[in-house]
């Protein structure tokens, strides 16, 4: 928790998720985020960031090898 | 960081209290989970909420985290700070008051001084693109700045190349009928020109037209002041008239609202809201002016660079044309320049000096305060050395350090500002009551919140960094020495120590350069008290009559004169009545140049003299004794042979090997005897030394504008309603102008001198206190920090004088350097104050020697609250301490 609420947090600010209160299925109040439009092109481009990243070290692994 | 998450951040230092809640509510939740899930799987509660919590972590310090992330992580205990600062501060009150006293006393007094800069000096001038506008001076090697002639003028407007505007001015007051009562107002002949020059126009009506400039042009602007307050506003005021000088004057025009006429040293109203009426300038040629156009010197003249041009390129320029002028008129401009100033620098004159002294000192007091407050800072740093050594063995930063340590600057620096925004609010209607009536600008200078923030800043700053400086020192060290240290009583490091003492002897250096300057301009003052004046200020009163040219002859002038002095004389009390053209020490600079028969002037001297008329009495009223010869008498009527009687400086300067006396002067194509010599008046009390000057029996030449003096025995003013009323006698509608004892024109005259000498004065006070403060505070610091070690020195056996001695040569040592430095730097202020001495050089040698003592003696005082703690404590206490 000392890790992921900071994030959460930090996201937050960045105005890429947007959190709110409402009740769960079992009609507990808990909190619920979303992600906003800023943050939907930020996922694309973090995980276009990852695949290329992983493209790229397999390649570089797979050659080694 | 991005602007959205400072945003972001700084709304949460709002809403600490309900995030907070929110945060914990939310794990709380997951917490909740945990245990119910584990319950579900089988667990008994008790494990259950056992497992959740070893899952989650530490709860406090997530919560920490969340919150360093959700706020600007180092403000966030800065509010503990200031309180915990607070706390410490104010059990440490001699520390606080000697702190806060000095910052506030530099807060206060360049916020004052600032006021006074700004005001005079760099507020713009309130018209459009003052910067362009300029001064415009005909240059001679006799008179380097000399008003332009008019013809030059015309000459100018015509043929230059470099000038958007060009306008003349000359104060020429009016005599305003109004309600049956005489009254002067300060008018100002103006071209034509003048307005548009200066960007202004009409607010009601139009401006004068080049064919307004004739002598008979019988039409004037009003200003607004005047014309919303003597003519209640009156809106259909264009094209009435008003009986100005006995005559029917249109009024054209009505100035815009708070129109500042231009301020100036020769025949000009002060700069401000001054001026109720503007008339035309005559500039037409006429049968008897011809030579007076080019010849006569009176008229100001001011102008508009046009844009882009340098005031150098307008000067070379107009230098062009007085060559030209200088090969058609050789007589009139012959080797003649051009001289051109920046309009901002003529508005302030010759205050200038006193200006610059006041911004000096203020920033020397300031600097200070700010040395003084930074002294104080690094001794604050020092005694919490084993505090801050504490905080870091357990693990602050160094960033939590310098808080703890800028907290308490910044407690310091509110309240110190506080009280020194207060104290200058208070006094600034003070400074503005002692300033010289007459001093350029003055309304201006008004408090202002910049001023003050940027003397605050300066001098939290200077704290803030001292006490940095010093964290730095600390921190740069193990922390676990500073712990032992305390315990081994050692004191600062010898680098500190030097620092602070360093700082010390610069403000000792300080107060004594203020020291030798303000003891400069005490000694100038009483060297100008003793000298003769030259007449006798007191039981004389005075007062201007100005007789219009409409129905006052010659002839008409000289008999009204004689008759009124005859009625005077019989009002009881008066014992010598008479007129000049002017009064002492009010700056009377009207030149005529003559030739002396006999007398061959140097190349290139300039033959003039101060040209005045008076009449029999008036040397006896004003109290200026003859010297030889006579005095001119009633004989010396318009029909008599020519006479005039001269001051000592005129036959020094011409007559100096042989005697002055019979000897003939040709004035005004008039050969005159000089049958008398009078002592000396100077100008201006503050002079070095009396113009030469010669007076002319008002019966031969009656001017139309005199000064009176009548002698009494008694109050002087207490003769006003009869004096009206013999003058009113004769005739009803002449006005009876600056009515006042010679007393307080003699003391505005010595206003300005007094005025610095009164500021130099506070400087140095203060800067003395501030330098006795800043000794105290380091004795007190040291003998603080050897406590046990002057104790146990006083079990052992030394003896209370040791000690003293001890304490005593510490702050002397302090003081010789400091007095050393200030003596070798005196003497450059002293330069920088040269044009206010008088009798004394700039390196005035009992000054030298005075300054450094008084700094001693300043530092004895300093030395004797430190030397009585030191000494306070009997050997017992030593042993008892241990």
């Amino acid at each position: 928790m000392g890790t992921l609420y900071p994030a959460l947090v930090r996201l937050e600010q960045r105005g890429l998720i947007r959190a709110r209160w409402d009740t769960t299925d079992n009609s507990r109040r808990a909190r619920f985020y979303d992600l906003t439009a800023a943050g939907r092109k930020q996922l694309a481009k973090e995980k276009a960031g990852c695949l290329l990243m992983a493209e790229i070290m397999s390649r570089m692994l797979g050659q080694e090898v | 960081m991005t602007p959205r998450e400072c945003l972001s951040r700084a709304f949460a230092l709002f809403r600490r209290r309900e995030l907070e809640a929110q945060t914990e509510a939310e794990m709380r939740f997951h917490v909740d989970m945990e245990i119910e899930a584990g319950m579900r799987r089988g667990l008994s509660r008790n494990e259950a909420e056992r497992r959740a919590r070893l899952r989650a972590g530490s709860h406090a310090s997530s919560s920490e985290a969340v919150k360093d992330q959700r706020a600007f992580a180092g403000l966030d205990g800065l509010v503990v700070d200031l309180r915990q600062a607070w706390t410490s501060l104010r059990r440490r009150p001699g520390f606080l008051f000697t702190a806060v006293g000095a910052l506030a006393a530099g807060v206060a007094v360049n916020t004052l001084v600032f006021a006074v800069v700004y005001g005079v000096l760099l507020r713009p001038l309130p018209y459009r693109e003052p910067d362009r506008l300029v001064r415009i001076f005909e240059q001679s090697l006799p008179q380097p700045k000399f008003p332009v002639s008019i013809y030059n003028y015309q000459e100018d407007l015509k043929s230059n190349r470099t000038l958007a505007g060009l306008a003349l001015y000359v104060r020429e007051d009016m005599q305003l009928m109004h309600d049956e009562r005489p009254e002067q107002l300060t008018a100002v002949a103006i071209t034509d020109t003048f307005f548009p020059t200066l960007g202004v126009s009409p607010a009601l009506g139009r401006n004068f037209l080049a064919s307004d400039m004739l002598h008979s042009a019988r039409v004037v602007i009003l200003s607004y002041a005047f014309w919303s307050s003597r003519l209640n506003a009156d809106p259909a005021i264009l094209g009435k008239t008003l009986r100005l000088d006995r005559e029917n004057w249109t009024v054209i025009g009505v100035a815009p609202r708070s129109f500042e006429h231009v301020g100036g040293s020769y025949r000009s109203p002060l700069q401000g809201e001054t001026v109720a009426i503007w008339r035309p300038l005559p500039l037409e040629t006429t049968k008897e002016n011809e030579g007076c156009q080019k010849g006569c010197h009176y008229t100001n003249a001011i102008a508009r660079l046009a844009p882009g041009v340098s005031i150098a390129a307008a000067n070379e320029d107009l230098n062009r044309i007085m060559a030209d002028l200088g090969r058609r008129f050789p007589d009139f401009y012959k080797d003649k320049k051009a001289r051109l100033e920046p309009l901002s620098a003529e508005v302030v004159g010759k205050s200038r000096t006193a200006v610059l002294i006041i911004m000096t000192g203020g920033t020397l007091v300031l600097l200070l305060a700010s040395i003084n407050v930074a002294g104080l800072s690094v001794a604050r740093v020092l005694t919490r050395r084993r505090e801050l050594a504490i905080r870091r063995a357990l693990g602050a930063r160094g960033w939590r350090i310098a808080r703890a340590v800028l907290s308490e600057t910044l407690i310091i620096g509110a309240i110190s500002g506080a009280i020194g925004l207060g104290v200058a609010a208070g006094l600034m209607p003070a400074l503005r009551a002692l300033l010289p009536a007459d001093f350029p600008r003055l309304h201006e200078i008004v408090f202002r919140w910049a001023d003050a923030s940027f003397a605050l800043l300066a001098g939290l700053a200077a704290s803030a960094l001292a006490g940095l400086v010093a964290v730095a020192r600390e921190t740069g060290k193990d922390p676990s020495e500073g712990l032992q240290e305390d315990a081994r009583t050692a004191s600062a490091s010898r680098g500190t120590e030097r620092l602070r003492g360093g700082l010390v002897a610069a403000e000792m250096t300080l107060a004594c350069v203020l020291c030798f300057a303000a003891g400069l301009l005490m000694r100038s003052s009483l060297a100008l008290e003793e000298r003769p004046h030259g007449f006798r200020p007191e039981g004389a009163l005075t007062f201007e009559l100005a007789f219009p040219s409409q129905g006052y002859d010659a002839e008409r002038r000289a008999a009204f004169l004689t008759e009124v002095v005859r009625r005077f004389h019989e009002i009881p009390g008066v014992q010598s009545a008479g007129f000049s053209t002017s009064l002492p020490w009010t700056g009377y600079d009207e030149n005529s140049s003559f030739n002396i028969k006999g007398y061959t002037p140097r190349a290139g001297e300039d033959v003039s003299a101060r040209y005045q008329a008076a009449d029999p009495e008036f040397f006896d009223a004003i109290g200026t004794r003859l010297v030889r010869g006579r005095m001119i008498s009633p004989s010396d009527n318009a029909k008599a042979a020519k006479v005039i009687v001269v001051n000592e400086a005129f036959t020094r300067r011409y007559f100096a090997s042989s005697g002055a006396l019979h000897r003939i002067v040709n004035v005004w194509d008039h050969d005159r005897r000089i049958v008398g010599i009078v002592e000396d008046i100077r100008d201006r009390p503050s002079d070095i030394a009396a113009e030469p000057a010669f007076w002319m029996p008002m019966a031969q030449e009656p001017f139309g504008r005199v000064q009176a003096a009548i002698r009494t025995s008694g109050d002087p003013l207490t003769l006003v309603p009869a004096v009206r009323a013999a003058i009113h006698s004769i005739d009803r509608e002449l006005p009876v102008s600056m009515v006042q004892s010679l007393d307080p024109i003699a003391a505005a005259a010595l206003a300005e001198r007094h005025f610095a000498l009164r500021v130099c004065e506070s400087f140095a006070a203060l800067a003395l206190a501030l330098a006795g403060i800043g000794v105290y505070a380091i004795l007190a610091y040291t003998i603080e920090q050897r406590r046990r070690e002057i104790d146990i020195r006083l079990a052992l056996g030394a003896t209370r004088s040791n000690v003293l001695v001890m304490v005593f040569s510490h702050g002397l040592w302090l003081a010789l350097i400091g007095g050393a430095t200030g003596v070798l730097l005196a003497p450059a202020a002293g330069r920088a104050l040269a044009s206010l001495l008088y009798g004394v050089t700039p390196a005035d040698v009992f000054m030298l020697l005075v300054a450094p003592i008084v700094i001693v003696a300043v530092t004895v005082l300093g030395c004797l609250g430190p030397g009585w703690m030191a000494v306070r404590n009997g050997p017992i206490s030593a042993l008892r301490a241990q």
